[in-house]
């Protein structure tokens, strides 16, 4: 079985696992990778063998740990592609959907983290209506504002999503500057204090502003 | 000669344009209620000066209607010379613009305002310091106490002048600006636009989206936030220099209650049940006295006359007309008026839509669309008109649903002259709380059905402030003046019609042609159904006009309990009022207008026969 196969194959079921939080029903992963049932169950076989997933009573399948961290991998590598190919370079996206698909199992992990940099990853289609799941920050190491809590004192890295960036940019919310976090409720909803005025964000917001701490 | 007053939102920008022109305009403490342009002229030294207000706006780069209104404005040297605002608490932030404006090269002069807040904060700002940083001249004013105010226009004729300040850009946004200047002959201003991909002229556009690229590139930042770094950073060194000293404040912080989840959303709610209950008692009470007024001193002489009946009906026609109008309308309204100025004026208005963002998400908007929402609890119309400020198409589509649901004052005058004082305060809240569930059930509905993006709420928060009695009173008389010169003629007038109509039987005709469908479906009587045909005029007119229509103001003995039930619940439900309808088709085109006219008309009639079915 090819690696490429294997790739597409725990990047559907990571996007499926992480939109029901459940076991996938095979139906569900015929369906995601237009596959006939053989083809796939092979697939599944072998990772299985690999130890990237666990076959449940009934034929639903988990991800292992392992199976997750790498089905996220191939899925932000999509998604990044995608993201490059539509937002910079302007193609259809349909187009930069498949042509993603093709080049996410040969791009080498720097090049794509290079190129997140570049694009901040959060291209404004990466953010569907209805999916609840948090999004992971872009780099390693890098935070959100709402990995920091009610007080801190900050200074912003780096702002991505175009469709906001200007507001935030005339607020004075630009790499650089120093900010506190005065209000977060539990339901994330927060108020940041910048250049002595309160501004008030909601939650896809605050994750698209990166920051570390002030010392 | 001609000039504009430019600001951030909520400087008090509008404030000193009323006091400088003295026309009425509406001010408000919540980002962007000024969008269209206010002119107004005054008189110096027999000289005509013509003052415009442009809409208040965080920066002249961005893309939004306000920001673009702005730029061209500014661009087509329609201003003489132009009045920067600032308050003087936020200079920083609000120097971030006035760099952006010095770039025209237009004469201009600064208002630093608000300065009894500034003192009050424990800052002091140099004038004569920064009249040096920027190269014009400074003014120190406090609109709300009107200090100064009367120094502006003075200033403005005798030595407004072009700033001398430039803004150090990056390296490479410099070298970019001299290569575009060179190759193009193209401004300093427009190649800065044409760098942030600002379209004007194509050749220009081309030239610097390739320099554009490369800077980008280099940097790993996008050229926009260079530049606006740039400002800020330049901004700042200005303020540091001229701001003279800061006390830590140590005053107690009200926001720590406000915008936390546990005192803040239970005070949220306590504020808009009292806001509406406030309503309900003092507007009961005013209601009462002023009913009772018109009926002692005019409608029972009237009736004493003995006039020929055409002219007898008339006559009473307009004295009722006259009688709802003032009586139940304009307490209720009013005071509700009162109160929504109030909130708006403390800044509260911007702390529940920061508590309600997370609420909002879930029927498809954010937290800034409950201001659009809360002011639909006054009048629908400036409602809609705020939907400007929403991001998106589907953020709009979804706000002029749920607005035209939300009922008015005029509809809580139906509420409460109808079904409180008939039938009983209970049934009353339970059409609330119906009206309420429809519009959660309606905004679940929409938001997974309406295409388009999500964006999330990027609000400035309002400084509290203590609201001022005169400008409350103000503000909410001139949003009575809506109500007095618009509907009160129209009411009269539809008075007038209806008591000929009934006079010459035509009334008569047309309750015979409705009345099975009334009395079927609705199970309410016919001459029912026409006033509620009023309620499209006005909403509030389709309780006059049953009062008129059944030639009493006592509605019990005319209709059952649940008749009026049912009567109340479907005149508030259906169908948006005219100047609504003329307001959606305005913002949102024929299309959404038709959908939400023909949505609320069969929510209308689908509940009503329902409640009919039920307990009929």
């Amino acid at each position: 079985m090819r690696l490429s196969q294997r790739e597409d194959c725990l990047e559907a079921l990571y996007t499926i696992a992480s939109e029901s939080e459940k076991a996938v029903r095979l139906a569900d992963l015929s369906r995601e990778l237009q596959m006939s049932d053989e083809e796939i169950q092979a697939i599944l076989d072998e990772l299985e063998q690999q130890g990237h997933i666990a076959r449940l009573a009934g034929g639903d399948v988990v991800l292992t740990d392992t199976g997750r961290e790498l089905g996220e991998g191939v899925f932000r590598k999509h998604r990044t592609l995608e993201c490059f190919l539509t937002e910079m370079l302007g193609m259809d996206a349909d187009k930069a959907s498949q042509e993603a698909c093709r080049l996410e199992h040969d791009v080498s992990d720097e090049t794509i983290d290079r190129l997140s940099l570049y694009i901040c990853d959060s291209c404004p289609g990466a953010y569907r209506w209805g999916r609840k799941r948090e999004q992971k920050p872009a780099q390693e190491g890098m935070q959100s504002l709402l990995d920091f809590s009610e007080g801190d004192e900050l200074s912003v890295v780096s702002v991505c999503g175009p469709g906001w960036r200007r507001r935030l940019i005339d607020l004075g919310i630009v790499p650089g500057q120093s900010i506190s976090l005065k209000r977060k409720l539990r339901n994330r909803s927060i108020v940041i204090r910048v250049k002595h005025c309160d501004v008030a964000l909601s939650p896809e917001i605050a994750r698209s502003i990166f920051v570390e701490k002030r010392t | 000669m001609k000039v504009a007053l430019i600001g951030n939102p909520s400087v008090g920008k509008s404030l000193i344009f009323n006091q400088l022109t003295g026309i009425g305009v509406e001010v408000s403490n919540y980002p962007g209620t000024t969008v269209e342009l206010k002119g107004g002229s005054t008189c110096y030294q027999r000289e005509m000066i013509d003052i415009v207000d442009l809409p208040g706006i965080y920066s002249l780069d961005g893309t939004s209607e306000e920001e673009e209104l702005v730029r061209t404005f500014l661009l087509e040297g329609k201003a003489d010379a132009v009045i920067v605002v600032m308050d003087a608490t936020r200079l920083e932030r609000n120097l971030y613009l006035l760099l952006q404006v010095a770039e025209f090269g237009i004469p201009m002069i600064a208002v630093l305002n608000m300065i009894d807040e500034m003192e009050k904060a424990g800052l002091e700002i140099d004038t004569t310091a920064l009249e040096y940083q920027l190269g014009i001249e400074v003014l120190q004013t406090a609109a709300s106490k009107g200090r100064n105010i009367e120094k502006i226009i003075p200033l403005v004729r005798s030595s407004a002048r072009p700033a001398t300040l430039t803004v150090p850009y990056d390296r490479s946004v410099e070298a970019a600006v001299r290569t575009l200047e060179k190759t193009l002959g193209a401004g300093r201003t427009e190649s800065l636009w044409a760098l942030q991909g600002i379209k004007k002229d194509f050749a220009l556009f081309e030239a610097a989206s390739a320099i554009t690229e490369q800077i980008e590139a280099r940097h790993r930042m996008t050229i926009q936030q260079i530049i606006a770094a740039n400002r800020h950073n330049y901004a700042r060194t200005i303020a540091d220099r001229v701001i003279k000293k800061r006390e830590a404040r140590k005053r107690f912080d009200l926001d720590q209650l406000l915008t936390g989840t546990i005192p803040g959303i239970p005070i949220l709610i306590l504020v808009l049940l009292s806001t509406l209950l406030f309503v309900f008692i003092v507007g009961a009470f005013l209601e009462e006295t002023i009913v009772e007024a018109f009926q002692i001193l005019l409608i029972d002489p009237l009736l004493g006359l003995g006039l020929p009946p055409l002219v007898e009906t008339i006559a009473l026609s307009l004295a009722i007309a006259l009688q709802a109008g003032l009586g139940i309308a304009f307490p209720f309204v009013f005071i509700f008026y009162i109160l929504l100025s109030i909130l708006e004026d403390t800044g509260y208005m911007t702390r529940a839509a920061f508590l309600a963002d997370n609420a909002m998400h879930r029927v498809g908007m954010h937290g800034g669309a409950i201001i659009p929402l809360i002011l639909g609890l006054g009048c629908n119309v400036p409602a809609v008109m705020g939907l400007r400020n929403l991001t998106s198409r589907r953020e709009k589509i979804i706000g002029a649903f749920l607005i035209t649901m939300v009922p008015c004052s005029a509809r809580t005058v139906i509420i409460l002259g109808i079904v409180a004082a008939f039938v009983g305060i209970l049934p009353a809240l339970t059409i609330y709380l119906i009206v309420f569930l429809l519009i959660t059930a309606t905004g679940l509905l929409l938001s997974r059905f309406t295409p388009g993006e999500q964006y999330g709420m990027i609000l400035e928060m309002a400084p509290l402030r203590l609201p001022q009695a005169e400008l409350v009173i103000k503000k909410s008389w001139m949003r009575m003046q809506e109500f007095l010169f618009i509907a009160m003629p129209m009411l009269l007038v539809g008075s007038i019609f209806l008591g000929l109509f009934e006079f010459f039987g035509i009334t008569a005709m047309f309750e015979e042609l409705i009345a099975p469908f009334s009395e079927g479906v609705l199970g309410i009587p016919s001459y029912a159904a026409t006033a509620l045909l009023f309620g499209i005029l006005r909403k509030e007119m389709a309780f006059e006009m049953l009062a008129i229509l059944g030639g009493t103001a006592n509605l019990s003995a005319m209709m059952t309990s649940l008749q009026l039930y049912i009567f109340a619940l479907v005149s508030v439900l259906f169908v948006p009022c005219v100047s609504t309808i003329a307001v959606l088709f305005r913002e949102m085109g024929g299309r959404i207008t038709a959908a939400v006219t023909f949505y609320t008309v069969g929510l209308g009639i689908i509940i009503g026969a329902l409640v009919n079915l039920l307990f009929g």
